[in-house]
């Protein structure tokens, strides 16, 4: 039979260091079913990653902050972060599964992920404290991750946030989803697109875009997004329509 | 390797593999049932654990995970008040508030929402509703709809403030007029919390039948008979049980859709370790037979094997395993060598019947029934005429056709189907499982095993939910078996991915109308022609299309004439596909039907400019007319013509015109437009509906009652309480005879050796037809009575009374004078005493009529017209079900079932690719609504006194289902003119109307 190593480590060094020996296992909500073909498991949960802060360039997420860390945080953030958190499971996954976590193991159809890219996230990394931009880890696979952990996640919280989406039903996996966060007055906004495909997709500008350009170019990037839930068609034209509401309502026009 | 935490105040240690599942730990090794599986991947929270006071899933925690920590499951929550001599401090407020309630319907899921509840209140003494809705958002329930379950949170969290909420009422006295608009006037809890309004209550609002005003029982929203124990997370349901040896089944399932057998090797997997099995179609005797669960003959082909030499879909059954683990089982199945000839699939019903098609079921051992032929995929075909179309078609003013589609959906208990099997000490096969049909269980499958009836017992425990899924003999052979070849206790149980791999589900339709309308609004003629997908099996074919065109189309007969001598057609053919089977499930064929006749009413009024309810109403049936339908079809037998007695729909339709302010909306440009948001509108509508209670001359329910020495009773059903409350109202009804609180009726359901035939939960019949047989064996039991109490006042002295003049009440046998006796003392006087016998009564019942209950539902909604996302805001149904037993248990009836029906309009749909693959895998993909995201649901029940039950009950179980899609079809399309006629109503179907790309 098949035997799987479980390791606890107390300190930093000793999890990376057992790194060669099994992958890290944060909250579990994704790894726990799907345990075919590991050999060991790093638990990361002594590690104390878990704090969630406040600094002058954003809030930090340790590297094994709950969602539900995120949500209870909400005061000191944006609305729609503290709602695509929300999105991304009900209250008993929300207690388990990690911010970190949620980057490591989601797709394109998760909020949070969405939201995340459209702030100017980066992740840290041990050994070495290196940070990587979101966008730069996200449909590398294991490339960037690979014996290494996540010890922290730096959003730069931005002036203002939207996240909108369509979904079956208010709770539902977005079919289309829409992030837009202007790190300042009408200067650089990065606009995430999610709801398909392994991971949600960037769009960004140094200065406010004119919203056509906006809209035409999620048009753009939607043309080939067609899977078993949506034709590409239609989430163009849904996901340009979304950029559109969200930048008005950002007085972005 | 050892673990150590701490649980439910005790220190655990246990030796598990590391990549144990905290809640297989809990449940296999330390027995701690409360902890219920639903799913492995997180998303149902039946699993649910306190850990630290917060509520985590167990399923995708590892019990290495858990070191360390304090564990709390339900079993430390609250007992019982009173063990014999020890007194505890007995239930939780939170437990007493889910009973109170009525928040608890199957349990699976309750003590997973008592510990969510316990760890909301214990941080937040006063939640607001939103933030209780929040608090269960981990928690998926399929039965209540939620609301029931809010309510207890925020009752139970006044209680704890100090404060005392209103006691929830008896009886609702008719209103003098109409209902009015929502939660005015009527008697209700009004717990609050952090000052938030709730949007509905727990007691729906009543219109009291005169008839039923003076009983004294039935009517009342008495406590579940079971919800003690469910609300303790007792070991109640099939998996809830140690057995000394037990092995563990597990299924190698098809990757082909569509393929035959050409060898299987399992020499590696018998050899592996752990393995005490290893079953493939060489080992098991041919017997053909049908897992549709009904009674016989089998109203439809014989066509399945438990292990067969052909595939026919992905998923279907290779070869079964038995070992002493999940994982040396399931490590067993990679060891299995299969060698496929893999033959073209049918994966589009268009296709089943075309010329060169494959055959399905080219299998010599096949058994046609009816009009089945194997030979074109032809696994049922329908054809009932009523009166003449085409002579009504000519004499129309207006022929309006259309084609609609409903999808492929799943009844998704969270109990998934789980069996136990062993041998007892007489070699007799007990089969301990989670079924609605425990007696076709023994029947159907004692040819399979190769054992008579007799020696096959079938034990019913508590149901976690099946709303038809579990009318089916599905697993049971598999269980079965492998105690057969090994001699040992097996336990099978689906996991959430092999329900939808291979479980049933609803049958897709794609359906044609073709209607005749005279400029007036009156209906000439009626036509549908239905494509049924049965999947690759073909149980209930037959029946559950017939259903589509019995009630489905049964309501529209027409106005004037054609009244008289309606012209209905209807014609369906039900094709085989290389798809998993479909099914029973909740609403049988009808919801398919009452979606595309409902969305075909509308389109018919509104091309002639009529209201849409006045057009309706002019052509529905009414009370004192034959069901069209009853003359020409019964489920495969002979029909027997049958008069329509008692018809509330157009009082429901009024009630619901009042409760939902319709005049005031429909038609209402103001009230479509939403400040602010010009690309959002509002809309409303309406669907009405028909159903059934029961299949006449056929649907036999049994009961036996017998007196106690304390004077309480044993009530033994057949009847199988999946969590509907069955058992509560069958024991209402029995107290009610008797003159007994319901606390002294013990109910016991259902046991093959123990408890009276019934032919199980389904077609919508316990209440009535079960309730029936209860009735009458209580009132056998009370002519016992008071002939004994009569000639025990007799002989205490003074005027003799006769057992006629004996009246049952309060516990006691009165005579007309006041003299009495209590229940008790008959009881020792017949036990013990004088002419000692054992009071007691049996009685069945078979019913010669079908009566409908009518219902009118009611949606709004709100359309975003950019994306066409659709918003459900509120769901009203103004259902005329007979008398209402237990306005409690009712109204959970209605609200879990216009949740399911929700989730049937916009987001619930099963889907292929080109090889037969399944996209819907889990509960993340299928989505079926959660506690934050419910619409407001309101229930109006406008009863009617039918007059061939005792208590005037009918049906009520199915008819939630059948009017909610086509309500918010038609509410998308009052608020945005989109007509869509594929079901769900996602947003890109309702983009492409608005956009013209349909």
């Amino acid at each position: 039979m098949t035997s799987l190593d479980y390791h606890r480590p107390k300190t930093l060094d000793e999890a990376l260091a057992l790194l060669t020996k099994g992958v890290p296992l944060a909250g579990g909500t994704r790894l726990t079913a799907r345990l075919r073909g590991i050999v060991g498991l790093v638990d990361l949960q002594d590690l104390g990653l878990n704090r969630i802060e406040t600094t002058d360039m954003g809030i930090v997420f340790g590297g094994t902050a709950t969602l539900q860390g995120l949500v209870e945080y909400a005061s000191h953030l944006p609305e729609d972060l503290a709602r695509a958190a929300r999105l991304e499971a009900g209250w008993n996954i929300r207690n388990m599964a990690t911010v970190a976590g949620t980057i490591v193991t989601g797709d394109g159809r998760s909020p949070l992920l969405t939201v995340l890219l459209a702030l100017n996230t980066e992740l840290q990394f041990a050994p070495g404290d290196e940070r990587v931009p979101l966008d730069e880890v996200l449909g590398r696979g294991d490339d960037r991750t690979r014996g290494k952990l996540i010890t922290a996640v730096h959003a730069v919280l931005p002036d203002r946030l939207r996240y909108a989406q369509v979904a079956r039903s208010p709770a539902d996996r977005p079919i289309i989803g829409v992030a837009v966060g202007v790190a300042q007055e009408r200067a650089a906004v990065r606009i995430a697109l999610g709801g398909y495909g392994a991971h949600p997709q960037l769009m960004s500008w140094d200065e406010t875009p004119d919203a056509q350009e906006a809209a035409d170019q999620a048009r753009s990037m939607l043309a080939d997004a067609g899977d078993q839930w949506a034709s590409s068609e239609y989430r163009a034209a849904a996901g340009a329509t979304l950029v559109t509401r969200l930048l008005k309502e950002l007085d972005l026009e | 390797m050892r673990i150590e935490f701490r649980l439910n105040n005790e220190q655990v240690e246990l030796d598990v593999p590391a990549s144990t599942p905290l809640l297989a730990a809990l449940r296999d090794q330390l027995a701690v049932f409360g902890v219920k599986h639903g799913c492995e991947t997180g998303e149902c929270g039946a699993c649910t654990v306190l850990i630290d006071g917060e509520p985590v899933n167990s399923c995708v925690l590892l019990a290495a995970q858990a070191v360390g920590k304090d564990l709390q499951t339900i079993e430390v929550v609250g007992q019982h008040p009173e063990l014999g001599w020890r007194r505890t401090e007995g239930l939780s407020p939170i437990q007493e508030a889910f009973i109170e309630t009525g928040a608890i319907q199957c349990g699976y899921c309750t003590p997973a929402m008592v510990l969510a509840a316990q760890s909301l209140i214990s941080n937040n003494p006063n939640p607001d509703e939103s933030e209780v809705r929040e608090a269960l958002s981990g928690i998926l329930c399929r039965c209540t709809g939620y609301l029931k379950p809010v309510q207890a949170i925020l009752r139970a969290a006044a209680v704890l403030r100090g404060e005392t909420p209103e006691p929830i009422d008896g009886r609702i006295p008719a209103p003098a007029e109409l209902f009015g608009p929502p939660n005015d006037g009527s008697p209700s809890m009004d717990v609050r919390g952090g000052g938030l309004e709730l949007a509905t209550r727990v007691m729906p609002r009543i219109k009291v039948a005169p008839e039923a005003e003076s009983l004294r029982i039935v009517g009342t929203p008495a406590r579940k008979v079971d919800a003690v124990k469910l609300v303790q997370g007792k070991p109640a349901f099939a998996a809830d049980i140690e057995m000394r040896g037990m092995l563990i089944a597990k299924i190698l399932k098809s990757p082909l859709a569509h393929a035959r057998i050409k060898s299987i090797d399992t020499s590696r997997a018998r050899e592996h370790p752990g393995v005490a099995a290893v079953l493939t179609w060489e080992d098991l005797p041919r017997v053909v037979y049908s897992t549709a669960g009904q009674s016989d003959p089998i109203p439809g082909p014989l066509d399945t094997f438990s292990l067969d030499n052909k595939v026919r879909f992905v998923g279907d059954r290779v070869a079964l395993v038995a070992a002493e683990s999940v994982q040396a089982a399931e490590e067993a199945l990679e060891l299995i060598e299969v060698q496929y000839e893999e033959l073209t699939p049918i994966l589009d019903p268009r296709q089943a019947m075309a010329e060169g098609a494959p055959k399905i079921h080219d299998q010599k051992e096949y058994v046609d029934f009816d009009k089945s032929d194997a030979s074109r995929n032809l696994a049922a075909e329908i054809h009932i005429e009523i009166g003449d179309v085409e002579k009504g078609f000519e004499q129309a003013d207006l022929i309006v056709e259309g084609e609609y589609e409903v999808p492929k959906v799943q009844q998704a208990s969270i109990e998934p189907h789980v069996v136990l099997t062993y041998w007892d000490e007489d070699d007799r096969l007990v089969i301990r499982t989670s079924t609605q049909v425990p007696f076709h269980v023994r029947r159907q499958l004692a040819p399979v095993l190769g054992l008579p009836p007799k020696r096959i017992r079938v034990i019913k425990p508590r149901i976690g939910g099946g709303f038809g899924g579990k009318q089916e003999v599905m697993i049971e052979d598999v269980a079965a078996h492998l105690t057969i070849a090994t001699g040992r206790p097996v336990r099978f149980e689906y996991t959430r991915a092999e329900e939808f791999h291979a479980a049933r589900s609803r049958h897709p339709m794609r359906i044609r109308m073709k209607t005749g309308v005279k400029n007036d609004g009156t209906i000439t003629a009626n036509e549908m022609f239905c494509l049924s997908d049965t999947g690759a099996y073909g149980c209930h074919a037959l029946t559950v299309t017939g259903n589509t065109g019995h009630k489905g189309m049964a309501l529209y007969v027409g106005d004037g004439e054609f009244r008289e001598a309606p012209n209905i057609l209807f014609h369906a053919d039900v094709v085989y596909t290389n798809t998993p089977p479909s099914g029973a499930y909740r609403g049988y064929g009808v919801p398919q039907g009452c979606w595309a006749v409902e969305r075909h009413m509308e389109t018919i009024a509104r091309q002639l400019d009529l209201d849409p309810l006045e057009f309706r109403l002019k052509n529905a049936l009414r009370a004192g007319e034959l069901q069209p339908f009853s003359t020409a079809w019964s489920e495969g037998r002979k029909p027997v013509p049958e008069t329509i007695h008692t018809n509330g729909l157009e009082e429901c339709v009024a009630q619901g015109i009042a409760a939902t302010g319709w005049s005031e909306k429909y038609g209402q440009e103001h009230w479509h437009a939403v400040s602010g948001k010009p690309y959002l509108r509002r809309g409303i509508g309406v669907a009405l509906a028909i159903h059934g209670t029961a299949i006449p001359y056929l649907d036999m329910g049994g009961a036996s009652i017998k007196i106690n020495e304390d004077g309480s009773f044993n009530l033994l059903v057949g009847a199988a309480d999946l969590g509907t409350g069955s058992d509560t109202v069958l024991a209402q009804q029995a107290a009610e005879v008797l003159g007994v609180p319901l606390d002294d009726l013990v109910i016991y359901s259902s046991d093959t050796d123990f408890t009276p035939f019934d032919k199980g939960a389904y077609a919508s019949s316990t209440t009535y037809i079960s309730g029936a047989a209860v009735v009458g064996a209580a009132e056998k039991v009370a002519e016992r009575i008071r002939a004994r109490a009569a000639r025990m006042i007799s002989q205490r002295g003074g005027k003799a009374v006769k057992p006629e003049q004996i009246t049952l009440a309060d516990s006691r046998a009165s005579a007309p004078d006041g003299r009495s006796v209590t229940m008790e003392e008959v009881a020792l006087n017949a036990l013990h005493h004088e002419d000692q016998e054992q009071i007691m009564g049996v009685a069945s019942y078979v019913s010669p009529v079908s009566p409908p209950p009518f219902a009118a539902q009611f949606a709004e909604v709100t359309v975003d017209i950019d994306t066409g996302q659709v918003k459900v805001d509120r769901l009203v149904l103004a259902v005329d079900a007979g008398v209402i037993v237990n306005p409690l248990t009712a109204s959970g009836q209605t609200e879990g079932g216009m949740t399911q029906a929700l989730g049937y309009a916009v987001c619930e749909e099963m889907l292929y690719d080109e090889a037969g693959r399944p996209r819907e895998l889990d509960f993340t993909d299928y989505h079926i609504f959660a506690a934050q995201e419910m619409p407001a649901l309101e229930t109006l029940f406008i009863e009617t006194f039918e007059p061939s039950h005792p208590f005037g009950v009918k049906a009520l179980a199915e008819i939630p289902m059948d009017g909610v899609a086509p309500a918010v079809g038609n509410a998308v399309l009052d608020a945005c003119g989109a007509s869509v006629n594929v079901a769900p109503i996602t947003p890109e179907r309702v983009w492409r109307e608005l956009e013209g790309k349909s």
